[in-house]
């Protein structure tokens, strides 16, 4: 199991969530189908969990190094938010959404494939890889969540009865992707001071993660009284997704980024 | 929102958000004209950063007790003044995220008005102020007194404030110290690499032994004409062992024998240890089912000639340079009182020492395994244990944020 097997995976998975997708949709009001479709697209996001956890033994390291390896645990956690927030609050949509953003990442992955490389450079083979890279990944995909419910307000933004309780769903995601996203910063200081002696140095990666981070704090400290229009909030969720995917594709082609510590891949 | 307020009137907002961040800016970004792009470092060394970091927090408490309910203060604690600092602070960073910092002090216009070393800069400075008088205040606001129900984001705002303070008036006494040990010989000087003074320590250090471990290296396919190298994306680069065997574009490689560390004799490779000894394998390559090669591959050192194996009028085989896993000095530590202490440096395992933490940092790369230097950092920081307490702080307010984020918001 290599990344020479990564299509067939990745097939598979898509099959079982469009499956899901459709039978969800489709027979709505026809129970057993319905249970049926969850089983398809829990399936789904096992088959990739089975996969990742694959690769990890494979390459005798975390699969955390590559942008295509972390773009692997994007796309579980996002199906997995995805449909743990349909089955607590049946936002069809929102699992739609999350669903089709985990296929595309999927989708890049087959089409850039990655290196199989099992080396891993001495300063990465420490306790606080993991738990930064998971928890960064997490709150990444819950804010991508959060934009997604934010670009569909944002689509429909006239029939405004029924959307109070996407704009809490939103929010709450923001919250918890903050809380996350704080985490990671913070883990990723503390790691920083044992590997290279300083806890933040504005190397390029951390300055674009400061300014995500920023971002979405402004976002809360502006919900948090609920002085802004609902338009301006989401606009502000959509922009500061893209700041995220500078952060986290971008920045590796930034002049400021030429001599960064933080190189993904190879 | 209901009719326009009148500048400066009534409690203030955005407006004079914005009016105080260019205001700042503006005279941070001449003030450090003024000085060519010398930067606030100078002003800031010890004991000034303590006389600066004690003015800030008496400032905050008058501000507090004796000027509470001036527009000033309550616009510090308030949203549109948080979101006014966050900004200030948060431009700071985006000309960071596009413009080169570096430590050169050459004249250039970017470097007189400090976009190249911004967060020693004037501009930088005023914003961190900023930052801390309105998070310094909203703390206050939330302890004096204590309120309850909101303690958890208090908890966070302390944590953050504590942070940037220790890192932005604590970080000028951090010292990083470089010092280059080879084996063998006793050192009792290091280097501090941005001003380049050379320190006397109140100790000295020998290196006992330097060692590399490394990944088995790696096989790939170069164009004999171009020089370039066909990895494909990582299809084409596989490890060796003594048990590989594979296929790669049209041929199938399978290594024979495959020895860690060897030198060539005649025209085959034996085992070998001494210094520049290269890792060898012999492999046979099945091309297109029929013809067959086989023969030595090696990537060399320092004093070995590499040797590659011609598939065809196209392309070799070669073997990478084999990637560094993990290196290891082992020291000895010397103090005046005549103590030794053994200590072991590897990345990631600093040792502490003293008022220094010692890290491991580079080695010569030219000799790879081979280097008989090693590299490595004294870090000085006394404020750390401030920042950790900061960042402890903030670690328990995000988890509070998680607990209580999943619940609905009391809008
Ligand atoms: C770790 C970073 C931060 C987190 C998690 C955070 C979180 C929050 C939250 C959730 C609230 C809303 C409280 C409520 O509505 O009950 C709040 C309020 C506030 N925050 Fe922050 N904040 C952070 C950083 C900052 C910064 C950097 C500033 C200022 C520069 C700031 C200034 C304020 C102010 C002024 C309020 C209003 C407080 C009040 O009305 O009592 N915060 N913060």
């Amino acid at each position: 199991m290599t990344w020479l097997n990564f299509p067939l995976y990745a097939i598979i998975i898509i099959f079982l969530w469009t499956v899901g997708l459709l039978l969800m949709g489709l027979f709505s009001n026809k129970r057993v189908l319905v249970r049926t479709a969850y089983f398809f697209i829990l399936s789904g996001i096992i088959v990739l969990g089975y996969y990742i956890f694959n690769l990890w033994m494979v390459l005798e390291r975390p699969p955390m190094r590559t942008l295509g390896e972390t773009r692997l645990w994007y796309s579980l956690f996002l199906s997995f938010i995805g449909f743990a927030f349909y089955f607590r609050w049946k936002y069809l949509w929102f699992l739609v959404f999350s669903i089709l953003f985990a296929i595309m990442f999927l989708f890049l992955n087959i089409i850039y494939p990655e290196n199989f490389n099992k080396t891993l450079m001495p300063a990465l083979l420490s306790p606080w890889f993991v738990p930064h890279v998971i928890v960064y990944i997490f709150a990444y995909a819950t804010l991508g969540a959060s934009s997604l419910v934010a670009l569909k307000l944002l689509l429909h933004n006239n029939n405004q009865k029924e959307l109070k309780e996407p704009e809490d769903l939103a929010d709450n995601l923001v919250y918890i992707g903050f809380a996350f996203l704080t985490l990671g910063l913070l883990f990723g200081a503390l790691w920083a001071k044992e590997a290279w002696g300083h806890y933040w140095t504005w190397d390029p990666k951390e300055t674009w993660a400061f300014l995500t981070w920023s971002v979405y704090l402004i976002y809360i400290h502006l919900r948090s009284k609920n002085k802004i229009s609902k338009k301006t909030s989401h606009w502000i969720l959509l922009i500061a997704f893209i700041v995220l995917l500078v952060c986290w594709f971008g920045v590796n082609y930034l002049p400021s980024a030429s001599n960064s510590v933080h190189t993904y891949s190879s | 929102m209901g009719r326009k307020r009148q500048i400066w009137t009534g409690s203030w907002e955005y407006k004079e958000g914005l009016v105080i961040n260019l205001s700042l800016f503006t005279i941070g970004v001449f003030l450090e004209y003024f000085t060519s792009g010398g930067g606030v470092l100078s002003l800031m060394q010890y004991p000034f950063n303590l006389y600066f970091l004690g003015a800030l927090i008496i400032a905050l408490f008058v501000l507090w007790f004796a000027f509470r309910n001036t527009a000033f203060t309550q616009w510090l604690g308030s949203i549109p003044g948080a979101i006014s600092a966050i900004s200030l602070f948060l431009f700071m960073g985006l000309i960071m995220g596009f413009t080169l910092q570096t430590h050169e002090t050459e004249p250039t216009f970017l470097h007189n008005i400090g976009f190249t070393h911004i967060s020693s800069s004037w501009p930088y400075m005023f914003s961190i102020l900023l930052l801390l008088l309105s998070l310094g205040i909203t703390c206050l606001k939330n302890l004096i007194p204590l309120n309850r129900k909101r303690l958890g984001f208090t908890i966070s705002h302390l944590g953050l404030f504590i942070v940037i303070a220790s890192a932005n008036f604590g970080g000028t006494q951090l010292q990083r110290l470089e010092m280059r040990l080879q084996e063998g010989r006793i050192v009792t000087y290091a280097t501090n690499k941005s001003d380049n003074q050379v320190y006397n320590l109140p100790f000295a250090i020998k290196l006992k032994d330097f060692i590399l471990e490394e990944y088995n290296p790696k096989l790939t396919i170069v164009n004999n004409n171009t020089g370039e190298l066909m990895h494909g994306n990582g299809k084409n680069i596989v490890i060796i062992d003594s048990s590989m065997e594979c296929s790669m574009m049209d041929y199938h490689i399978k290594v024979e024998e495959y020895i860690e560390s060897s030198a060539k004799a005649g025209s085959k490779y034996y085992f070998n240890n001494e210094s520049g000894s290269s890792p060898a394998a012999l492999l046979s390559v099945i091309l297109n089912d029929t013809a067959k090669v086989v023969g030595w591959i090696s990537c060399g050192s320092y004093n070995k000639p590499y040797e590659s194996l011609k598939l065809d009028s196209l392309y070799s085989l070669v073997m990478l340079f084999p990637e560094p896993k993990l290196f290891v000095s082992e020291i000895q530590i010397f103090n005046q009182s005549g103590e030794i202490t053994n200590a072991k440096l590897e990345v990631n395992k600093p040792f502490e020492y003293d008022d220094f933490k010692i890290y491991q940092l580079n080695y010569d790369s030219n000799l790879g395994k081979w280097s008989d230097v090693s590299i490595i950092e004294l870090i000085y920081d006394p404020w750390l244990p401030y920042v950790y307490f900061g960042i402890l702080l903030m670690i328990l307010g995000a988890f509070y944020m998680l607990w209580r984020g999943a619940t609905k918001k009391n809008v």
